[in-house]
């Protein structure tokens, strides 16, 4: 007896984790960004799944005063769950996580169950992938949840009762207790078509794109600005104001003429703008290198067998005789960065021989450098083995399942930028807000 | 073009183990990342909330490990080991295969399990899930390739064709080791044991439905197709999904296939890189072409997506698939294994290969997966089916 013969669609976890970063790449980037944005993560842009996250834990609580319920988790799962069935089922959004799950389960049954049950849930682990486990951290460092266990803070709270639990009230469900009830079961029958829609209704009215005047003031102070547990000491607010004006074109990208065009704007912001200018242009900086010495890494992974010598010519010829957008000087202002970063002084020194070699085109000495750092980074990580060994002198690729990406040309490489810091993340959640 | 059944492998086993718990399992692979199989797979076949923390997970495994009445093993190529996510750190088998004659390529997960609720009398009944996949124990293989995988559940008393085949398998497998230290195959011993327990159909077929058969790669790859399927397979469709071939200029395997089966027409996928490039030999490219009724074949795009960015790259299919179907009377019958279009996974005395042919019962009029690719690639890559290994 068996099922039928099937393909593999891709893991979650693989398609979220995307770069493996055998660099050590990402705490760089991570240490520069927190200086401008102090709560906000790559993954947590949607303003929309915030207010997921506020209600989920509000109803929690709530059940969990009432000694009710199993458990604020499962409260929280059952509750993210019904707000993706409402998202799909009335609002037609498909821009959450989970989509793909509710979609199938919404085409395949009309009555559905919520719970904690593995079988129900929207994601392989929706713990951990979901709203609860990609959006509590961002929202505690936004003063929206705070305290173990976590707890909406006297903001949040206000913002459920002033604007959420007025809404529920008007489809019908007066202070929400009615939701809170129906979510206090391990195992929530929904009948999506039948008897249930008013509910999914009320919940999509919640969650439907507009955002109105009371919320959107909220999710500006706590998201946008950072206003309540500012870790950036009022940088992220000069960031945010300053990107108003582009908020509109459609064509914007990271890119370091941007990231310059910004600093420049920051700097009509007084003393907190020179500040923030100093940041963005640090930010520039790093990325002169760490992008292509990301594009380059990935190039080694494809030159199975080939010698260092090989390689460095191929890329003399792609990129001419030295990268000349990288600034050494400026570059060497990041040591102290990138040491905290790396955790490693002697790993800080190598960034900056790095920055030197590919300036100077000394492609042989930058892809020793690389392959360096990668022996470190892994060892570092559970010691593991480095993915590029030299064997004979020529590179023997252990990590196999890449395959080649080609080096960008030299004619993008002033435009050619790979990491996030944090700035698209922030900008998202403006765009959304349009302040 | 034809619904292309797809499921996450995880979660295809993650719904198998509801209401289960493990009592022994066997793995069997070419590539094996052992750190990646404790961190990753062994926790689907658990079912065990585990943390994030890599160190706390450990402990949190150890601990579910001892609750396994029987014993985790796995045996991989001595050429196959690739640990890329780390070293091992649990209490598993791990048994290094060394097959003289080609490689140990076959990919498969012998799931013993029982209910996790006794019944009124405080019985337990057992089932052996058997896997047949072309996913190694790796990450590519587990979570980002295209791999095709099918399930067979053998219960307590179950009838089937199963049993005699798979025990070959293992008894083969036993008998060619030895036994280094004591209880070293106890995990496949205890799976041989559960055949104690079920019956071995005589009959290949019930009204011409042919049953489920597994290959054990006792015989080559045809004469298994032929004894087993008989005339069933003559003059349908035939799609194949092979990412390795052999260095050209002709495919002996497909030129086998053809004589043998005589299909009505053909497909092969053209696995191609993210430029185009085809990884295959030209010769083999020209040659297909020029094969009448035999045409190359893609996959739809939406299937080898990595993600929603533009510039991701795209999923690497390492499927192996054989799809013989015909519209009218509606038939479908796959072989879904290790075999690739290679002389050496096809010929008795090559590779150890393994796979199940299973017919299914199509709801519609099957399709055609593939959809035939005529442009001409930008260039050839030769990649062979040993690639990836250790040297």
């Amino acid at each position: 007896m068996g099922s039928s013969p099937f393909l593999t669609n891709i893991d979650s976890r693989a398609a979220i984790k995307g770069s493996r970063d055998p660099l050590g790449i990402q705490p760089i980037w991570t240490k520069l960004g927190r200086y401008l944005i102090g709560n906000l993560t790559t993954v947590s842009t949607s303003v929309r799944d915030f207010t997921v996250l506020i209600l989920g834990y509000y109803f929690a609580e709530r059940i969990a005063a009432e000694g009710g319920g199993d458990g604020d988790l499962a409260v929280f799962l059952k509750w993210e769950q019904l707000a993706g069935y409402a998202r799909a089922e009335i609002n037609h959004d498909r821009s959450f996580r989970g989509t793909e799950r509710v979609k199938k389960t919404l085409n395949e049954q009309s009555r559905i169950y919520l719970s904690k049950d593995f079988s129900s849930q929207i994601l392989f682990s929706q713990k951990a992938y979901g709203i609860w486990g990609l959006y509590t951290v961002p929202s505690r460092s936004s003063h929206i949840v705070e305290g173990d266990p976590t707890r909406l803070t006297l903001a949040g709270r206000r913002l459920v009762e002033n604007v959420y639990i007025p809404i529920f009230k008007k489809q019908g469900f007066r202070n929400g207790d009615f939701i809170a009830h129906k979510l206090a079961p391990p195992k929530v029958p929904i009948d999506v078509k039948g008897k249930d829609r008013p509910l999914l209704k009320a919940v999509a009215k919640i969650l439907k794109r507009r955002f109105l005047a009371k919320e959107r003031s909220f999710y500006k102070e706590h998201l946008l600005l950072g206003r309540h547990q500012d870790r950036t000491g009022g940088l992220q607010e000069i960031l945010a104001e300053a990107m108003k004006p582009g908020l509109c074109d459609p064509d914007w990208e990271m890119s370091p003429a941007r990231i310059r065009h910004l600093a420049k704007t920051t700097r009509g912001f007084g003393e907190r703008g020179e500040r923030t200018a100093e940041r963005l242009e640090r930010i520039r900086t790093a990325e002169l290198v760490l992008a292509p010495a990301a594009a380059l890494f990935g190039f080694l992974m494809g030159s199975e067998g080939q010698t260092i010598l090989d390689v460095a010519n191929f890329v003399r010829k792609q990129w001419g005789q030295s990268l000349t957008t990288i600034n050494v000087e400026d570059t060497a202002l990041l040591e102290g960065d990138l040491c905290s970063a790396a955790g490693d002084k002697d790993a800080a020194l190598r960034w900056l021989r790095l920055s030197c070699a590919l300036a100077e085109g000394a492609y042989e000495e930058a892809i020793r450098l690389l392959l360096e750092q990668n022996r470190f980074v892994m060892k570092m990580r559970s010691n593991a083995a480095p993915w590029i060994d030299l064997r004979e002198n020529k590179l023997q690729v252990r990590f196999r399942d890449e395959r080649r990406l080609p080096l960008p040309e030299k004619n993008w490489l002033p435009q050619y930028w790979r990491h996030s810091y944090f700035i698209d993340s922030l900008r998202k959640v403006a765009k959304t807000l349009q302040v | 073009m034809a619904d292309i059944p797809r499921k996450v492998l995880s979660e295809h086993f993650q719904n198998k183990m509801e209401g289960r718990r493990l009592v022994s399992a066997l793995f069997l692979t070419y590539q094996f990342d052992p750190g990646f199989f404790e961190q990753e797979v062994l926790p689907v076949f658990l079912d065990i909330p585990l943390s994030h923390a890599a160190k706390i997970k450990l402990v949190q495994l150890e601990d579910a490990l001892r609750s396994v009445p029987g014993e985790i093993t796995v045996y991989y190529d001595w050429n196959g080991l690739c640990p890329n996510t780390g070293s091992a750190r649990l209490d598993i088998k791990r048994i290094p295969v060394h097959h003289r004659t080609g490689i140990f390529h076959p990919k498969n997960v012998f799931l013993l399990v029982e209910d996790a609720e006794p019944d009124e009398d405080g019985h337990r009944s057992r089932a052996l899930l058997v896997s047949s996949l072309s996913a190694n124990l790796t990450r590519a293989g587990w979570w980002e390739n295209v791999e095709a995988c099918h399930t067979e559940e053998i219960r307590e008393n179950d009838l089937s064709r199963l049993p005699e085949d798979i025990k070959g398998l293992l008894q083969g497998l036993e008998r060619r080791l030895g036994e280094r230290d004591a209880g070293q195959h106890e995990a496949l011993r205890s799976i041989r044991g559960f055949f104690r327990k079920t019956d071995q159909s005589v009959h290949r077929s019930v009204s011409g439905f042919l049953k489920t058969h597994f290959y054990n790669g006792e015989t080559s790859f045809i004469e298994f197709l032929r004894d087993v399927a008989g005339n069933s397979l003559q003059g349908m469709n035939l799609e194949i999904i092979s990412p390795y071939f052999d260095s050209g200029p002709k495919s002996g395997p497909l030129e086998n296939l053809i004589r043998e089966f005589d299909p009505r027409e053909v497909r092969i996928m053209l696995p191609c890189k993210d430029n185009g490039d085809a990884l295959c030999p030209p010769e083999l490219y020209e040659w297909v072409t020029e094969q009448a009724g035999v045409s190359w074949g893609q996959l739809p795009r939406d299937i080898l997506s990595m993600g929603k960015g533009e510039q991701l790259k795209q999923r690497f299919v390492h499927a192996k698939v054989y799809r013989f179907f015909s519209q009218r009377p509606k038939r479908e019958i796959f072989f879904i294994g290790s075999v690739n279009l290679t002389v050496s996974a096809h010929q008795s005395g090559g590779n150890l290969e393994t796979g199940f042919l299973v017919e299914v019962e199509p709801l519609h009029r099957p399709n055609w997966w593939l959809q035939t690719d005529e442009r001409q690639p930008a260039g050839f890559e030769i990649r062979s089916e040993d690639e990836g290994t250790a040297t």
